[in-house]
């Protein structure tokens, strides 16, 4: 506790709460503007952060994470449009709510549910990080491979569309990262004699083309929808009666969100996805589930906001990003020389508590930016989306050009954004991608220390029980198509023989 | 001899030039975001001119000035000494 109370001090210098309340600022409104999603804000923002202190840095870029998260369900509850993807489920119990002129309660309900969430969360990430990085100090070379491995496995289970996709994005990803010199021997890789590809392509590049300049592509070619349905804000607090009925639904949630966030792979998007599922399996009345229940705007929004927070734990303790935005905060940090991974606790414990302190600070200021400022977020859709659409793209060439002051980089950008643009056309998923980007050189380097020290024999991973039982998870998550197939296959003809 | 090396070295290096000279950031983004803008069918010169010149002074303001990141200047860089002074608040 005298850790958390140190890290308020630090959250609560000036700066730092100016960094927290822009990063808030920030994240709401890029959740409330369709087609420039947190990952890609964050890389955005990069660039903004090079001269500032490490803590505020980070302050202010998971500011926007999570600010993201709240920001997301307004324009799902008002207009139908799903400001980032963590709110597509919000959508359909929001919108209908708003329809039914309960825009308020529903407003209301996910702004103090996500609330109650992110506190949560919060809570559970002050307890539990510091012994999983005290466990995780025990690990040497072998059990980080292993565990870089599940990670990458599990984050391309969990990736959105086809296993298969995910797979192949995370092998170009696992390719992409060997692009320079071997971090052991040495030795130049696919830089085909190009010397600015000896230091390989830089995460803060690629991230901007991925998901910068892939995502103005794909968004212009969407036809815009600006149908703002008009609606009186009027008691945007929730009645007795509609807390009486969800405050369960918000904490499930809540838990849910917390534990699917910790997962590699996990996450906001998938976190709302399942809660969704689970209140509607749970409630007594699941008819009303898309027809305007007030569980299936409170659950999703509290789990969203419980995983953003949460996702921040493997980062923070493993160094093992689990999914796009925690990327590129893990970018952040090693711009700042700082290796996320269990060392981070003891060598920068001003940085970890401080950041967790401000998330409590974030929280509150977020649920006093939201409410009443719901009128200007939406006049701010009104704003035409190529305006938007240049800023990021001009902010994107300079970001990347500001890496190493090459224009040769400006070009790498423009060609990933291309690439991601044709990804997302063709149903790839962009995160995989870049996560098998970072992981990569970790789990070679580990690779290669580990055989080094085992003399070349491969069979240390599974002496060791901890990066034994590690693959065997990665293993059982690899195989979890093939059970599930085999499960449904025996299923079939049984219900044929009975 | 050394004039051809020179040339050379211009082209290759810079994407926005005009005669020997590199327009550099300021003029390159302004000339750039006016011809995005209007591809994305913004019809309104008046429009065209006022967002990218913001856009384009914004965000040397914010980069260069306020951010520390150095733009590439071109052919401006003979106005540094705007730089310093009161000419510019930051």
């Amino acid at each position: 506790m005298t850790n958390l109370s140190s890290g308020f001090g630090v959250a609560l210098s000036p700066l730092n709460l100016l960094c927290a309340a822009l990063g808030a600022l920030i994240g709401t409104a890029i959740g409330v503007l369709p087609g420039l999603g947190p990952p890609a804000t964050v890389a955005l923002l990069l660039p903004v952060t090079y001269k500032m202190e490490p803590a505020s840095a980070i302050i202010m870029l998971a500011g926007i994470f999570y600010g993201a998260m709240y920001g997301g369900s307004t324009t799902s509850i008002l207009l139908n449009i799903p400001g980032e993807a963590a709110s597509v489920v919000t959508c359909l119990d929001g919108y209908k709510m708003a329809r039914q002129g309960r825009a308020g309660a529903a407003l209301g309900v996910s702004a103090i549910g996500s609330f109650f969430a992110g506190t949560i969360s919060v809570l559970g990430l002050s307890l539990v990080a510091p012994a999983i990085a005290s466990f995780a100090l025990k690990f040497g070379p072998p059990e980080y491979f292993s565990l870089v491995l599940l990670g990458l496995m599990m984050a391309v289970y969990l990736s959105e569309g086809s296993i298969v996709k995910g797979l192949a994005m995370a092998a170009l990803g696992l390719l992409f990262g060997t692009v320079g010199i071997d971090p052991v021997h040495g030795a130049t890789r696919f830089t085909f004699g190009v010397s600015r590809l000896l230091d390989g392509f830089d995460f803060v590049v690629v991230a901007m083309g991925l998901f910068g300049i892939a995502e103005v592509l794909v968004n212009l070619e969407a036809p815009e929808i600006r149908d703002i349905f008009k609606t009186s804000l009027q008691g945007l607090l929730p009645t007795r009666k509609d807390w009486r009925r969800c405050w369960a639904s918000v904490a499930r949630g809540s838990f849910l969100g917390f534990f699917i966030g910790v997962l590699p792979g996990g996450g906001a998007i998938i976190s709302s996805f399942i809660s969704y599922a689970v209140e509607k399996r749970i409630s007594k009345h699941p008819e009303e589930f898309g027809r305007g229940a007030i569980e299936g705007v409170a659950a999703p929004e509290a789990a969203n906001n419980a995983a953003s927070t949460s996702s921040f734990i493997p980062l923070l303790t493993l160094g093992i990003p689990g999914n796009a935005t925690i990327a590129m905060i893990f970018v952040a940090l090693m711009i700042h020389g700082i290796r996320p991974g269990p060392m981070l606790l003891q060598e920068h414990p001003h940085l970890f508590w401080g950041v967790v302190a401000s998330m409590y600070i974030g929280n509150l200021m977020l649920l006093g930016l939201n409410l009443p400022l719901i009128g200007f977020w939406v006049r701010m859709l009104r704003v035409p989306y190529h305006f938007l659409a240049v800023v990021v793209v001009f902010i994107c060439i300079i970001g990347a050009y500001s890496v190493k002051n090459a224009v040769f980089d400006i070009g790498t950008m423009l060609a990933f954004g291309v690439t991601g643009y044709l990804m997302r056309k063709g149903g790839f998923p962009p995160a995989p991608l870049i996560l098998a980007m970072i992981l990569g050189p970790i789990l070679e380097r580990s690779l290669q220390q580990s055989l080094i020290s085992s003399g070349g024999d491969p069979s240390l991973f599974i002496e060791k029980p901890i990066s034994a039982a590690l693959l065997a998870v990665a293993a059982f998550v690899m195989l979890t198509p093939v059970w599930k197939r085999m499960w449904k296959l025996r299923r079939t003809t049984r219900e044929r023989a009975g | 001899m050394a004039a051809v090396v020179d040339i050379n070295l211009d082209i290759r290096v810079t994407r926005f030039q005009f005669g020997r000279e590199r327009l550099g950031f300021v003029i390159g983004t302004l000339i750039a975001s006016g011809l995005i803008l209007r591809i994305l069918s913004v019809k309104s010169w008046r429009v065209l001119v006022i967002t990218s010149l913001g856009l384009s002074i914004g965000t040397y303001l914010l980069f260069d000035r306020l951010l520390g990141i150095d733009l590439p200047m071109g052919m401006l860089a003979r106005f540094h000494f705007m730089k310093s002074g009161l000419f510019w608040i930051f």
